[in-house]
């Protein structure tokens, strides 16, 4: 093989193994190497935070949109009927919070980047002050937990999205520590005013994440 | 079962995907969808993929078919749009401020070069692979990888203020 042939591989495939090259090839190879290198980090652009959360849970979405009507519409009757049972049966706490991440899918979605105040604001309401967040806050509403009003709120972090429900004391709802179906994991925890549910799709980050997080919470001791 | 599948083809490669579709189409939000796209579609389709060794280029081809039927869409609107309004395919702003020379070079770079070169130093693809991924012959993938190195180096050399590859 010519140099020139030579040059032409190496510079198609820095990394292959040459025969005895010469000096200058060598060279040339290392210089080679040394560009896939640079070449290599630049091409190492920050993934999106979120991005895999938002890619296992859209599997779901075809479907759910298709049937959103007949879909919300089983689970209104769903939780009617849980309502009217709760005499008798008593509402697990985590089959509400994984029911609840699936029928509110646009918490996954959002992009917005609330302010701390603004959630403060939302979770005043409970006399909860979150000093600082984990990541940065997607979403923060409050809805209905089975008749209770809780806050609704979506952190998304290094680790991913954790999505965090915030019940004032008098919930009917029954059940604690972990939870789990398929795609998510959730994590609750009683504190002295409000509950706290954690769900993410990693079982292994909700303990530290929890902890954080209570860490971070604050309620006031009126 | 097919959720722990899926689940497992997103950890293994969602980021590289995702990095692979940036430079495809130079724009974060679009690479975005991109991924979005071909994870979807590979949901919808996972029973096809038999061989796990071969998710990855399973994957890859599915992200190049998407992006191929965006730029048809593209085309299209062109057509109906005023050339003004359409300019999604330059350099995305976010990402010519702070970048490193080396990046704004692999940027300039023609798709036909950057392409394959990337298929090789992001999922270190062989060239016959490469090969059959872009459904071009051995020689070709050769040629261009020679050029499109050929073209960053002698970049990279014309300004040795700013480089770190000269000398």
């Amino acid at each position: 093989m010519d140099e020139l042939e030579l040059r032409r591989r190496l510079f198609a495939d820095p990394k292959q193994v040459l025969v005895n090259p010469s000096e200058q090839t060598e060279k040339l190879q290392r210089e080679l190497q040394q560009l896939d290198g640079e070449l290599y980090k630049a091409l190492q652009v920050p993934v999106p935070p979120g991005l895999a959360d938002r890619l296992l849970f859209q599997k779901k979405q075809p479907n759910y949109r298709r049937f959103a009507l007949a879909a919300s519409i089983a689970l209104v009757s769903l939780m009617s009927f849980w309502g009217l049972q709760q005499q008798q049966y008593s509402v697990n706490l985590g089959e509400h919070a994984l029911a609840h991440i699936r029928h509110e899918v646009r918490a996954f979605q959002s992009n917005e980047s609330l302010p701390l105040p603004a959630v403060n604001e939302l979770l005043a309401e409970f006399g909860g002050h979150l000093q600082e967040a984990s990541g940065t806050v997607r979403y923060a509403r409050f809805c209905d937990f089975e008749g209770t009003r809780s806050l609704h709120l979506v952190f998304d972090t290094e680790e991913g999205l954790f999505t965090v429900f915030v019940l004032p004391k008098h919930h009917e709802l029954q059940g604690s520590g972990e939870f789990a179906d398929q795609d998510f994991a959730g994590l609750t925890t009683q504190l002295a005013k409000a509950d706290v549910v954690v769900v993410a799709s990693h079982l292994q980050q909700l303990q530290p994440f929890m902890q954080k997080l209570v860490k971070q919470i604050q309620f006031a001791h009126s | 079962m097919s959720h722990h599948r899926y689940a497992a083809l997103i950890s293994l490669y969602h980021a590289d995907l995702y990095r692979y579709a940036f430079w495809l189409c130079r724009n974060s939000a679009t690479a975005e969808d991109l991924v979005q796209e071909t994870y979807l579609r590979a949901w919808k389709s996972l029973d096809s993929l038999l061989d796990a060794n071969a998710a990855k280029s399973w994957l890859i081809t599915i992200l190049r078919r998407e992006n191929a039927r965006r730029f048809e869409r593209k085309q299209f609107e062109i057509e109906q749009l005023s050339e003004e309004l359409v300019d999604d395919e330059g350099l995305n702003p976010e990402h010519l401020a702070g970048e490193s020379q080396i990046h704004k070079l692999m940027n300039a770079l023609s798709l036909e070069y950057r392409e394959p070169l990337v298929l090789q130093l992001l999922f270190g693809m062989t060239g016959e692979e490469i090969a059959s991924t872009l459904e071009l012959n051995l020689n070709t993938v050769n040629t261009r990888l020679f050029r499109a190195r050929q073209q960053l180096r002698d970049r990279l050399t014309a300004q040795p203020f700013t480089g770190a590859h000269h000398g």
